[in-house]
């Protein structure tokens, strides 16, 4: 008990470094040395035309235990640096991108101080020079190049202005009692060691306030500070063929007391051991085509995965990438009562809290509603403030993590159906589809943990959705559950078989890990029918069971019962 | 070290150590969990068809650490860490011959055999959870072993195998059980410590970077196996760093730092002291500035004794250790491997050292001149015991350190293993029959230029410290210059002067020693008599044989820093091969340093 209390002491002592972050204006501090930088540089043959600085401060703290006991917990106060120096003009500069270009060698982001002006400043003056002498090199090397390669028809530019954006807010102060969360871990991990057959269990508690400071030489200066916490619970069991079967529970919110609801976490436990119990003993899938229902988790994984990654704006300049639905503007890609949208304004949907939303994104540029297709028609990409061809301005989805340049990335994804059909309804339509194609049985995807999609054009475009819990669904109308499959195909031909959308919306929340790094993520979704899915057999380990019983099973009685042995 | 002012924290970390303490005179649930679950998978642990383990071992470490990095005064990030983990050894077949050793190079693909399987274990001893935990990395370290020693055995059965050596040494018993020192340090005080220290290059334009860190760990180590071994260690340990860059004015990157190590925060020199230190560090580095480049040198260089116990470090002590060379089954690899094999092992009863040099390791000593030695330990982490071993006596190999993996006719432990793999000493003596004064050493140094016909020799007062890498300013450009050196590699030489045959003195930009061979430690021709005391912190990349990456990887069974104590004398060697360290030079900065410009 003791140690628990020293470290709530040792979390206020370590959180003073960051309460008086705020009494420097950093914003002010970081503006002056841009100006300062601009104005020197200036005399050179190479001059900026623009440089941003970003500092992103995480202030964490994890919790970790598993089977009903807390097995590390660690916190850490970290300050980033990322700058964005550009030579040139917005027409062309050091970022054009190169096919086949080398990555440079690095020594990962550079730290910084934020409280000292001195300091401050003096870790700006040093980072800029490193990153003005990169930019001489890119510029260069980019001017050659281009030089040496044929002429496009037009050129689209490799930057573009933005009108000058300040607000600052409140810092918000990391809401984490060790302690508390170690009784939590302890609790909602404790059902799990009473079931014999979980093999293996983690859970951890984190809590996260990332402060970004940004200023740019256009005179933006933005202070915006979020807190995220997360619960995450992981249970394994292994089937009697070997196969390691894994169910993941995650909550998420703004403040920890949301995402530590006992009763919710509690019913979520029993319902993955449950699951897993199910799972052991259920029938493998074959590889199959046919009709399927995805639920609406399953269905914001589905878009997160197959459309929102290829309406990522940068996606349709890079030479390397597919380009896949860039040449697929203003033509029909889903039937006309679906509209696809991204909101990184909005904080929550029926309740529950979206993780994919900011104020303003990493470029200064404030979060902007965007549809991408509206009523089935393909209408836009997700614009950082890097042009593609007709597309020419950010509309604030220019995101990274720090340490990552910036890229066009999601936000809160919103599948939107006009007249939708209820949920019996989609079950209806799929077993009128599995006999007109005179299948055996439909697949219904309950629940996804994530997925992965390839767009690069040197291999298949493809995606592949991991689905956590699969039923077969019969003609007759009755379910069974069935493991080891992963949902794949191709975006144009998979996208041209979503038939309809129900109305019972869900929300998934993840955190998404793409080239400018990790970033949460949301998406809201209905059940959707899809009157051809492919599934494949799924990756997993196929090693035999433990070779003894469970001890813990066998010390009933023991001197060294749970009662007694715990101290 | 200032001590008042404690307050409630420091009352607090007390009481954390009073935990530590209490967990451990408490009934020892740990221990009965790790016995009942040994006995148990050592009499029914077996696949059809496959052996029983004949040997398992558990190590659990328990790490607390507290870290924070000031620059210019301000903090900049900090960390706190507490974690327990479970490492699990598992042999099967007999000691004659088991699952250790081999590297699976068959079907075109290597199968690195890590051998050592950790996992995390629950923070407060519960018996059922521990049983748990125990019981299915038990398992999966046997399924491993099994499969490995099934791939031995297939492997050695296709090839005329002579004499072998043994897999593993028989040895007594051996118990060893610490109790917890009381620590008591505040966090507060080490956050002055690391701001006191940041600032000594505050009003320094020309360091262009800098930092000062302070890391505090407690780590515990239990230790039991199923020959009845059983140990129990507490290692204390802080460590107060600052480095520094700038570029020289041909542009040349060039930085500097300084570590102080102590068992624990309270042993700390005083805070007037350690920033001194930072000042003096900051003061060479600047004037290190105008140095002048030297592409390519041939000739003596003179280390001087700090910088000899860096070097040693890096060429020497991993070739000190014996590390076997695993077994293959496949005649190009076995022949490939060969030919990384430590040259000492062919050299027993052989010179390797002058004449008037000897060699021993002594992890038993903990002092050295009044001053701890940090590389001195009691009981290695495989439970053997250490004790003092003659290396090289007279100049001539003697022995070298072992674990419990004999070597050629080498087959009891010298209680070497230091959680790396391969066997590394704790402290170091290197001991010269007589030695010089400095300056007589010097002198001598000039003589043997003059010799050489050549105009000046090399002077080496600085070593790159592998503890550079822990921080963020990795000196990148330092590691690939070393990685292309040839030879045993050792990081560059980042404080050398040119001494003139007239005695003129003139600094040089970063060195690396290239070509460098174990025959080169017989041209040793002088040393100082004064021998100084050096902590060097033990890092995979200098002391680990690349051999034992491939068998062991990096298990880090030592949970917190290990050190080895170097005590050397300074070393005078005829004829060293260096060339530039000095990679891209980019330009001056652009912009004036904003201090400067002020």
């Amino acid at each position: 008990m003791k140690r628990y209390i020293c470290y709530a002491l040792l979390l206020q002592l370590l959180l003073l470094g960051t309460a008086t972050a705020t009494e420097l204006d950093a914003l002010d501090v970081m503006f002056r040395e841009v100006q300062r930088s601009m104005k020197v540089l200036k005399r050179h043959d190479e001059a900026p035309y623009y440089i941003s600085y970003e500092i992103t401060e995480d202030v964490a703290a994890t919790v970790s235990g598993a089977f009903g006991k807390a097995t590390s917990r660690n916190f850490i106060v970290s300050r980033y640096l990322d700058i964005d120096l550009r030579l040139g003009d917005y027409s062309l500069d050091n970022t054009h991108p190169l096919r086949g270009g080398l990555s440079e060698l690095s020594n990962g982001p550079a730290t910084t101080p934020i409280e000292d002006e001195e300091a401050l400043r003096t870790t700006l003056w040093l980072h800029t020079d490193v990153a003005y002498k990169q930019a001489l090199t890119q510029f260069t090397r980019v001017k050659s190049a281009v030089q040496s390669s044929v002429r496009p028809v037009f050129r689209v530019g490799d930057y573009s202005p933005y009108p000058v954006r300040k607000f600052s807010e409140a810092k918000v102060e990391l809401d984490a009692d060790f302690e508390h969360w170690r009784d939590k871990i302890q609790q909602y991990t404790e059902p799990f060691s009473e079931a014999e057959f979980i093999q293996d269990n983690y859970a951890y508690i984190f809590g996260d306030v990332e402060t970004r400071w940004f200023v740019n030489s256009d005179g933006s200066r933005i202070l915006v500070s979020k807190p995220y916490y997360r619960l995450v619970i992981q249970a394994t069991t292994k089937a009697d063929d070997g196969m390691e079967i894994s169910l993941e529970r995650t909550f998420d919110a703004s403040t920890p007391n949301k995402i530590l609801q006992d009763e919710q976490v509690m019913s979520a436990v029993r319902s993955m051991i449950e699951d897993l119990h199910a799972l052991r003993v259920a029938p493998l899938v074959e590889p199959y085509t046919g009709p399927a229902i995805l639920s609406g988790r399953s269905t914001g994984v589905f878009f997160h995965e197959v459309l929102g990654h290829r309406v990522e704006g940068h996606r349709q300049r890079l030479l390397d990438e597919a380009q896949t639905f860039h040449s697929q503007l203003n033509q029909r890609l889903l039937p006309r009562s679906f509209s696809v949208v991204f909101d990184p304004t909005e904080g929550s949907f029926d309740g529950v809290e979206l993780i994919g939303g900011y104020k303003y994104d990493n470029q200064g540029v404030e979060a902007q509603r965007v549809v991408v297709v509206d009523r089935g028609t393909l209408k836009g990409f997700l614009m950082s403030k890097t042009p593609i061809m007709g597309f020419y301005r950010s509309n604030g989805h220019g995101r990274k993590n720090y340490g990552y340049p910036v890229v066009s990335r999601q936000s809160n994804l919103f599948v939107e159906i006009r007249n939708p059909h209820t949920r019996d309804e989609l079950e209806a339509m799929l077993i009128e589809r599995i006999k007109e194609q005179g299948k055996p049985y439909g697949l219904y995807f309950a629940d996804v943990k994530g997925g992965f999609t390839l767009t690069a054009r040197s291999m298949p475009n493809a995606f592949n959705v991991n689905p956590l819990m699969v039923y077969r669904l019969y003609p007759d109308g009755s379910k069974e559950l069935v493991r080891g499959v992963d949902l794949i195909g191709t975006p144009l031909t998979t996208f041209s078989r979503v038939e309809a959308g129900a109305d019972d919306y869900e929300v998934f929340n993840d955190v998404c890990d793409a080239e400018s790094g990790q970033l949460p993520v949301s998406t809201v979704a209905p059940s959707i029918l899809i009157s051809q899915i492919e599934v494949q057999k799924t990756e997993s380990s196929r090693s035999i069971p433990p070779i003894l019983p469970s001890p813990v099973s066998r010390i009933d009685g023991h001197s060294g019962s749970r009662a007694d042995s715990e101290r | 070290m200032r001590r008042a002012g404690a307050c409630a924290i420091a009352l607090c970390w007390l009481a954390l150590a009073g935990c530590l303490q209490a967990q451990e005179s408490e009934g020892d649930i740990l221990r009965r969990a790790m016995q009942d679950e040994l006995d148990r998978s050592l009499s029914e642990l077996q696949l059809e068809g496959e052996p029983k383990p004949y040997f398992i071992s558990y190590t659990v470490t328990e790490l607390e650490s507290h870290s924070m990095r000031y620059v210019l005064g301000s903090h900049d990030s900090s960390s706190t860490n507490l974690r327990r983990t479970l490492f699990v050894a598992v042999r099967v077949g007999n000691s004659e011959l088991d699952n250790t050793g081999f590297l699976d190079v068959s079907n075109d693909q290597i199968a690195i055999n890590l051998g050592i399987i950790g996992t995390a274990l629950p923070l407060r001893d519960n018996y059922d959870e521990l049983r748990r935990v125990m019981w299915l990395a038990t398992d999966a370290a046997y399924k491993a072993a099994t499969k490995t020693y099934s791939a031995k055995r297939s492997a050695l059965e296709n090839q005329i195998v002579g004499s072998r050596t043994p897999d593993f040494s028989e040895e007594e018993p051996h118990l060893y059980l610490e109790e917890s020192d009381q620590l008591g340090f505040s966090l507060e005080e080490l956050a002055g410590i690391a701001r006191e220290v940041s600032q000594a290059f505050a009003d320094q334009p020309n360091v262009f970077a800098s930092s000062a860190h302070v890391q505090s760990t407690v780590s515990s180590r239990t230790y039991l196996d199923t020959e009845g071994n059983h140990n129990r260690l507490y290692t204390p340990q802080c460590t107060v760093g600052a480095t520094a860059r700038t570029q020289a004015l041909d542009g040349a990157a060039i930085h500097d730092s300084t570590y102080t190590y102590s068992r624990s925060c309270s042993d700390l020199p005083a805070i007037d002291s350690l920033r001194a230190k930072a000042v003096a560090m900051a003061q060479r580095l600047e004037a290190r500035r105008d140095a002048e480049p030297l592409y390519v040198y041939s000739g003596p260089v003179l280390f001087e004794p700090d910088a000899a116990a860096h070097f040693l470090n890096q060429v020497l002590a991993k070739l000190l250790g014996a590390t076997s060379v695993p077994e293959t089954g496949n005649p190009q690899w076995d022949s490939n491997l060969e030919q990384v094999a430590n040259p000492f092992v062919a050299k027993i009863d052989a010179r390797v050292f002058p004449r008037t040099i000897s060699v021993f390791n002594d992890p038993t000593i903990s002092d050295y001149q009044g001053r701890p030695l940090l590389g001195s330990y009691a009981v290695d982490a495989e439970g053997m015991p250490t004790r003092r071993t003659e290396l090289i006596s007279n100049g001539i190999l003697k022995t070298l350190l072992t674990t419990r993996d004999p070597v050629n006719k080498l087959v009891n432990s010298t209680g070497s293993h230091r959680g790396y793999g391969n066997p590394l000493p704790g402290n170091l003596f290197i001991q010269p029959e007589s030695g010089l004064s400095m300056d007589e050493l010097r002198t001598e140094l000039i003589e043997l230029a003059k010799e050489n016909g050549s105009e000046f020799a090399l002077l080496v007062r600085k070593m790159q410290s592998m503890e550079d890498f822990d921080g963020s300013e990795s000196p990148l450009d330092e590691l690939f210059q070393t990685q292309f050196a040839g030879g045993i590699s050792a990081m560059p030489a980042i404080d050398v002067v040119k001494i003139y045959t007239d005695g003129r003195e003139v600094q040089v930009l970063p060195l690396v020693v290239t070509d460098f061979v174990d025959s080169h430690f017989r041209d040793i021709v002088a040393t100082s008599a004064e021998t100084v005391h050096a902590d060097v912190a033990i890092s995979p990349f200098a002391n680990m044989n690349i051999l034992s990456l491939f068998t062991e990887g990096i298990s880090a069974l030592h949970g917190g820093k290990e050190f080895i104590s170097i005590i050397t004398p300074a070393l005078l060697f005829e004829d060293l091969s260096l060339r530039s360290a000095v990679g891209f030079k980019p330009n001056l900065p652009a912009v004036p340093h904003p201090l400067a410009q002020d």
